[in-house]
């Protein structure tokens, strides 16, 4: 199975919007986002599901990472959590992107590596960032194969 | 077509589907699945005047669940055949267990809460959404001139029809023209499905003759669809 996490792209600060859960993209974070998107198709990275959070910012994130999905974007209140069992076993398919939040996507990601959260603050996940790990959907089960920066993917 | 001033909030329509999921649940009045239909499809042109493709697999997967309960109760309400009654309740056992797991499933709760903190449809986007829908229906309207006889590429015409009064349900447009229809093409609807489950039905002779009746009333309305589509196109594509 191949795993793509992707943080949530820049959103309006803490505190312009209440509730927080309801904070959209911001223009500037859209179009940057946009550029991540093309940049992945031209690197051929597809999924056949995408699972997203309900919280507006990754939503409308997800909702920006549309063309790379062929089958279901499917809403998953767990993303908007402190990653667990549950979410881990929840991910079924061949390809399956997961957007979410911070500092949870960190933690997912040191879940599926190490099957330990211990490790999530080591990789600084940045907005719009994408991670791409492959192996078995369990805590420990995957590897890296890699992790994109949003700059980095925006200058492809 | 005068837009609205203020930007459009899809609250109306996540009240409504909220106060009848517990209906549907119930399952003790056909309305409540009536109405959680009616919501989300309402909720899916919101999203599609919006510019939006994620939340509508969401809404599309809870309408289905919940549509086939529905189509069920239309087709027991219209007192088929004896055998065809019994098929149909077995049928709909199913369906209404189907939707009730549906019902308890994460995914409905995570759509509810990311509808609900959706910000409001801006109007100029509305209005190029809107523009979008109507362009939609003419290009069905082409292909069903093509292929008058085709019950399919009428039904396309049918559907987006509804998601264009739908649309302008949402920016406060007439919908007079609409209405007028609407009674000619929803018995083509709900004649289709009748046919789709009465041929899927037990295999008896009151089947035979039930369905080849219901074959023959599509048929015309079908035809009765088809005509009065023809005489009031120009004005529903045009309508301000």
């Amino acid at each position: 199975m191949e795993v793509l996490l992707v943080r949530h792209a820049v959103a309006v600060e803490h505190g312009q919007i209440h509730p927080d859960e309801a904070r959209p993209l911001t223009p500037e974070g859209r179009a940057r986002f946009r550029r991540v998107v093309r940049s992945l198709g031209r690197l051929g990275l597809r999924v056949d599901r995408c699972l997203y959070s309900p919280w507006t910012r990754a939503v409308e994130t997800a909702d920006l990472f549309a063309p790379l999905v062929d089958g279901e974007s499917v809403v998953e209140p767990l993303l908007a959590r402190a990653p667990g069992e549950d979410l881990v076993g929840s991910l079924r398919g061949s390809r399956v992107a997961l957007v979410g939040h911070e500092p949870w996507m960190s933690e997912l990601l040191a879940l599926l590596l190490f099957a330990s959260t211990d490790a999530a603050e080591r990789f600084g996940f940045k907005k719009g960032g994408v991670a791409r790990l492959e192996g078995e959907a369990r805590p420990g089960g995957m590897r890296l194969l890699a992790f994109f920066p949003p700059g980095a993917l925006r200058k492809l | 077509m005068r837009l609205p001033a203020l930007p459009i909030p899809l609250d109306p329509w996540l009240e409504h589907l909220r106060l009848h999921l517990p209906v549907a649940e119930r399952g003790d009045d056909p309305e409540g699945v009536h109405q959680v239909r009616v919501a989300t499809r309402r909720l899916d042109v919101w999203l599609e005047l919006r510019g939006m493709r994620v939340l509508r697999d969401d809404l599309a997967w809870l309408r289905r669940r919940n549509g086939l309960v529905r189509d069920l109760d239309v087709q027991l309400l219209a007192r088929p055949p004896g055998a065809f009654v019994r098929w149909l309740r077995s049928r709909r056992r199913a369906a209404r267990a189907a939707l009730l797991e549906a019902m308890r499933e994460r995914r409905l709760e995570g759509l509810l809460l990311a509808l609900s903190l959706l910000g409001p449809l801006d109007p100029p986007r509305a209005q190029e959404g809107m523009t979008e829908v109507v362009r939609r229906l003419r290009r069905l309207d082409q292909a069903l001139e093509r292929t008058p006889d085709d019950l399919e590429a009428l039904h396309r015409v049918r559907r987006q029809l509804r998601r264009l009064r739908y649309a302008r349900e949402w920016v406060g447009a007439k919908t007079k023209v609409f209405e007028e229809l609407q009674d000619t093409f929803g018995a083509v609807g709900v004649l289709s499905v009748a046919l789709r489950l009465a041929e899927a039905g037990p295999a008896t002779p009151a089947m035979a003759a039930h369905t080849a009746k219901l074959g023959s009333e599509l048929e015309a309305v079908r035809q009765t669809a088809l005509a009065r589509w023809r005489d009031v196109r120009r004005r529903v594509m045009t309508v301000r």
